[in-house]
């Protein structure tokens, strides 16, 4: 059954007496305090930036001033708010948030391809044809607990059309999906002329009509969409509908997030987690600049530089940033060397990625990288290692088996050890 | 090398069409299916019902439920080929070609743009260029042939789009070309030596070697040359205006894909491994398989095309056949079905074989061998529950949920008279830039040195004469502007007539200049950005955007002003059929025209929902938001990239959505079969055979008739809405 890597004996008490006595321990947290069982703390609430298809470290989060021209390309180093923390000029705005950042300049990846690396860098898991693993988003509603009864613990902002989701837990745990941020959550608002109690009538009818279909199949796939149902009806009479709708926001607002799919998609973000929503990721496609690198990242950041910076200073602004973490990922960096396009390919060996707020001491960079951007020199930090250094910021017990329906055991950490000193 | 080396040839073929005898072919598979379901202790399901089965069917192979009509047609037959005619029937039919397209368009990655120049029309073309693929049933070797080897200009060849899909990646279109055809996953040799499989980084550059030739190019071959020669020993200034007007004037020729067997690729900068250096150049070779012979100076490509698709090469029979297996059977013999490297994975090996030589056998008809499928017991035999893929049992076909061109075409099926047929609307004035034929390419390209130089001279007259000529238009532009600024009326035909002149004017010029650059007249010469047409363009929008009514004599001269020409536009309604339209609504009313003009333009379903066409014929994706995207429909960002998880928006779009509201309108095909049953049991059986292809049984009919009975229509719909409603809907047993 227990196909992974031999667990140490604390966790398989505590497996043994989850599974055998009924009984949970962890959510106990009697071992806290140790080193290995970091405990639970707080949960904070979570945006998670991810740049879909590979974001060029060396133009943004690493900049190497000292590498010769053909690495080091056209945009120079800009001094930040934080002492000795230089970031790319193509993120100016960010570079006035460096005080409540960490940035990550060693994170190394195993998968140089974008659907794999995407799938390692949100499950924590590599790809495999044998079970769906949960998003980090999902884990998190799992492990945490949701922070509002009648929104959803996850949400997905432009996600892309098979990027992770719930993975094996239980259809509740799967994200909502927003395809356009602006206009909300879409049909939400009941069918003309249909009112609650009719509502409540034929779904009544739809439920009786289907029932002998759904005793016919057992079958997890069947049984999602009526949780989906019921989640779909709750979310409708919810009062925190209005988290959807941007409109609430003044114009001014949304300038300043940037009137494109991903500042408004960060702009709902913040609505939504200000409203107890767990984990919300925005997704900002387009970083596979293969060819015309220079043009591309220069719209790219410009882009994301507005939207986040905007973010992290109206969280900070409403006093929110203590307890929402973001996050800015991608599944891996780019190469240094220029190619022949003046563009950059896949470069999984050596990378970068940043936290803000959520507790974590900010002013830092954590690990280096050699003056090319090329090999990592200080504090390896592997994929599984900053994931569950996010999940340990999100304030869940990293060390929480969770059983797949085949019973295989699976955490959040994946055997990645968070790097917990970064916080106070 | 984990190769399979069946010796494919020495087997007896057989070659059927898809009207040919198959019994043969079928009770082998049969027996290959009952062999590997007993190694394995496995029963099949009982029969699934007719019902059942007329539905998985229209699913499979045509990709939406079938018609309520086309349902009782079925069940109610007594005929005992009834299956067998059936299969054929939908594979001949209409609805078949747009399936594949949608599944394939997955697969291969198809998207209706990419970036860069031209992008759009190229992508265009290659769309067109499979749905005629896969409406001629082209065998599955050579449609791979044609993709992999496609050389020269989007416009004569539009299977180039394969690869310009993927310009200025060439190692990805790579890995995701053998990954695709070959089921090898390479792609983590790119970086590393393969962390569980024999590839190795030095395998990985070996076989990009064989594509690395094909480049895509700017401008057609030669022409850069032909501009050096001709303009030599002009003053630099002059030289460069000159080049760029021809630089411009073949930017609609862009986007070729040449190979260059001069190209060279090099192992990487960081190679580590002790069989190469970095810098070294590399030989092209296979990983294994047949060897590829390009012989000297032979294309690459070529040999490579002629290597994967090779019989004794069996993986690619398999790989193939195994995807369609899958989309009948719901879980591929082997999964995933693109990781080939671990073969021994599959449910069975000697089924997969068997799937493979059939496949050969038939000559890869995919057609004829959909049709070998589908008429096998066991996809005779009742669905099972998923819920895992490796450890599916195949007792029967998988219960899938429908993929959501097949939820989206099923709603075209309960809205549409004939679902298979509507077109959606085009607008005359596309934007998309257009790709010149194939002729005008040849004669552009062909021009001599001497001839260039002759008329880039002419050219060079004819733009000084012109930006003359055109100044007292631009004026009388300029005035007109001036006076409706200052709000004054009664300036529409001042505005008409300065049209008349300027397309007076733009129509010579646009005539001279088409000769002197070689184009056909017809493909819109004015859409060219070139100095020689930019000064008319930009007047003609001018007034076309103030003055509404010249649009019609701009059409004279400025193609993007003419109406479409276009098949299947909703908006026909020729000049006869509006005089006749117009007295009636002046005699009659609005209400009898519109019934008048409904009735002459029969088959759609009228301007209301004419957004409803199958999925093959809209935007590839469909834009963010839609309906299609809400069920999963892959971005085409990676290959097979759809989803079918349940998710709280597409419940939200089924309970409240726009969708619903269209299947009750007057013109959908669904309300008028409700409206036309005579009572509330037909009504109830109607509703039953359009939704879920079966009539209801008591407990249901009872149920559903206490609520037709009522005579408050809402209390009627809310019947249609629940069935709408009821997960069984999307699924497929």
């Amino acid at each position: 059954m227990f196909q992974s890597a031999p667990t140490d004996r604390r966790r398989f008490l505590r497996q043994a007496a989850g599974s055998f006595l009924g009984v949970n321990f962890a959510s106990q947290n009697i071992f806290a305090g140790s080193a290995i069982a970091p405990g639970r703390r707080k949960p904070k609430q979570v945006i998670y930036l991810f740049m879909a298809g590979g974001m060029s470290h060396i133009d943004t989060l690493n900049p190497r001033p000292d590498a010769p021209d053909e690495i080091r390309g056209k945009f120079a180093a800009i001094k930040t708010k934080a002492d000795g923390v230089l970031l790319s000029e193509t993120l100016p705005g960010l570079a006035e948030h460096t005080d409540k950042a960490v940035i990550f300049n060693s994170l190394t990846s195993t998968q140089g391809a974008h659907q794999q690396g995407q799938y390692y860098m949100q499950t924590n898991y590599t790809k495999r044809g044998t079970i769906a693993h949960p998003h980090l988003g999902a884990w998190h509603s799992r492990l945490s607990g949701k922070g509002n009864e009648t929104l959803p613990g996850f949400v997905r902002i432009n996600g892309g059309s098979s990027a992770p989701g719930g993975g094996f837990l239980p259809a509740k745990y799967a994200p909502l999906d927003i395809g356009k941020p602006e206009a909300g959550l879409e049909n939400s608002a009941h069918y003309k002329g249909v009112g609650a109690p009719a509502l409540d009538q034929n779904l009544a009818l739809a439920r009786r009509l289907d029932r002998k279909f759904r005793e016919r199949y057992a079958d997890r796939r069947v049984s999602a969409y009526t949780a989906m149902y019921d989640d779909a009806v709750k979310l409708m009479r919810s009062g925190d509908l209005e988290a959807f709708d941007l409109g609430k926001e003044s114009e001014e607002i949304r300038e300043r997030y940037g009137d494109d799919g991903f500042g408004q998609g960060c702009l709902l973000a913040r609505r939504l987690t200000e409203r107890g929503v767990r984990f919300v990721e925005v997704r900002l496609g387009g970083w596979d600049t293969h060819a015309d690198n220079f043009e591309r990242v220069t719209e790219k950041t410009a882009t994301l530089d507005r939207a986040m910076s905007a973010l992290i200073g109206d969280l900070a602004s409403r006093g929110q940033l203590e307890d929402t973490m973001v996050v800015l990922a991608s599944e891996f960096g780019r190469t240094p060397k220029i190619n022949q396009n003046k563009g950059r390919d896949h470069y999984p060996k050596a990378y970068s990625a940043m936290i803000v707020g959520g507790g974590i001491k900010g002013g830092q960079v954590y690990g280096t990288t050699d003056s090319t951007g090329a090999e990592v020199e200080e504090d390896k930090l592997e994929v599984r290692s900053f994931n569950a250094t996010v999940a340990y910021g999100m304030g869940a017990d990293v060390d929480e088996t969770i059983e797949s329906p085949s019973r295989r055991p699976f955490t959040v950490a994946n055997k990645g050890e968070a790097v917990t000193k970064l916080w106070s | 090398m984990k190769t399979i080396l069946v010796s494919l040839l020495l087997l007896p073929t057989f070659a059927f069409g898809a009207s040919g005898d198959i019994g043969a072919s079928v009770k082998r598979l049969d027996s290959a299916i009952a062999s590997a379901l007993s190694s394995k202790e496995v029963e099949m399901n009982p029969k699934a019902s007719d019902s059942v089965w007329v539905r998985r069917a229209y699913l499979d192979i045509v990709g939406r439920i079938p018609t309520a009509d086309e349902a009782a047609q079925y069940i109610d037959s007594k005929s005992p080929g009834k299956r067998d005619s059936l299969i054929r029937e939908l594979l001949d039919s209409d609805g078949r070609a747009s399936h594949d397209f949608s599944f394939w368009a997955d697969v291969l990655r198809v998207p209706s743009r990419v970036p860069g120049q031209n992008g759009g029309a190229v992508m265009g073309a290659y769309i067109d260029w499979l749905r005629e693929k896969f409406t001629l049933n082209t065998p599955y070797d050579e449609l791979v042939t044609s993709l992999v080897t496609a050389k020269g200009y989007a416009g004569e060849n539009p299977a180039v789009g394969f690869t310009l899909r993927d310009r200025g990646m060439p190692l990805d279109h790579m890995s995701a070309t053998v990954e695709t055809f070959l089921g090898t996953q390479i792609l983590c040799a790119q970086c590393h030596d393969h962390p569980f499989e024999d590839w190795t980084q030095q395998d990985f550059y070996k076989l990009a070697a064989f594509s690395h030739g094909m480049r895509s190019v700017r401008s057609p071959q030669g022409i850069n040359e032909k501009v050096r020669a001709a303009t030599k020993g002009m003053p630099k200034a002059k030289r460069r205006k000159l080049s760029r007007q021809v630089r411009s004037l073949f930017a609609p020729l862009k986007n070729a894909l040449v190979e260059e067997s001069s190209r060279n690729l090099k192992l990487p900068d960081d190679y580590q491994y002790d069989d190469g250096r970095p810098g070294d150049l590399i030989v092209a070779e296979v990983p294994f398989g047949p060897d590829a012979d390009y012989g000297k100076g032979g294309s690459k490509v070529d040999a490579y095309a002629e290597w994967m698709t090779s019989v004794e090469n069996s993986r690619f029979a398999m790989v193939g056949a195994n995807r369609m297996w899958k989309r009948l059977f719901g879980v591929g013999v082997l999964e995933p079905v693109t990781d080939f490297d671990q073969v021994d994975e599959a449910f069975s090996r000697e089924l997969l074989e068997a799937l493979g030589e059939l496949f050969v056998s038939l000559e890869y008809d995919m057609r004829a061998f959909t049709r070998v499928l589908a008429n096998t017991d066991l996809y005779s035999r009742q669905a099972m529950p998923l819920d895992s893929e490796v450890s599916y049992s195949f007792a029967g076909p998988a219960l899938r949920r429908m993929s959501a061109e097949q939820v989206w075409d099923s709603m075209v099926t309960l809205i549409q008279e004939d679902p298979d047929s509507v077109r959606p609307v085009t607008r005359g004035r596309g934007t998309r830039g257009k790709l010149l034929d194939s002729e005008t390419y040849r004669r552009m390209t062909s021009i001599d040195g001497e001839q260039m130089k002759a008329n880039l001279e002419q050219m060079d007259t004819l733009a000084k004469e012109s930006a003359a000529a055109l100044e007292p238009i631009r004026k009388s532009v300029e005035s007109l502007m001036e006076k409706k600024r200052e709000g004054r009326g009664g300036i529409d035909d001042e505005a008409k007539k300065v049209a008349r002149e300027l397309t007076e004017f733009s129509g010579e010029l646009f005539e001279k200049f088409a000769t002197l650059a070689m184009i056909d007249g017809e493909t819109g010469v004015d859409r060219i950005n070139n100095p020689l047409t930019n000064g008319s363009r930009q007047l003609a929008k001018t007034l076309a955007s103030n003055f509404p009514k010249t649009r019609r004599i701009l059409a004279g001269s400025f193609s993007r002003y003419q109406k479409n020409k276009g098949e299947g536009g909703g908006r026909k309604i020729g000049k006869a059929l509006r005089a006749e339209f117009r007295a009636i609504r002046k005699a009659k009313g609005k209400a009898a025209a519109d019934a008048f003009l409904k009735e002459k333009r029969g088959g759609d379903a009228g301007q209301a929902n004419r957004q409803f066409v199958r999925a093959a014929w809209l935007p590839q994706p469909a834009p963010e938001g839609h309906f299609l995207r809400t069920f999963g429909q892959s971005d085409r960002e990676a290959s097979m990239n759809g989803n079918t998880e349940a998710t709280v928006p597409q419940v939200l779009a089924l309970m409240n959505g726009d969708v619903f509201p269209s299947l009750l309108s007057a013109e959908a095909k669904m309300r008028r079969a409700f409206d036309a049953a005579p009572d509330v049991s037909a009504q109830a059986d109607a509703i039953y055979l359009a939704i879920l292809a079966r009539r209801p049984d008591a407990e249901e009919r009872a149920l559903v008739m206490e609520r037709l009975r009522s005579n408050r229509p809402k209390v009627a719909e809310g019947v249609l809405w629940a069935l709408m409603n009821s997960p069984q809907f999307l699924f497929i047993e």
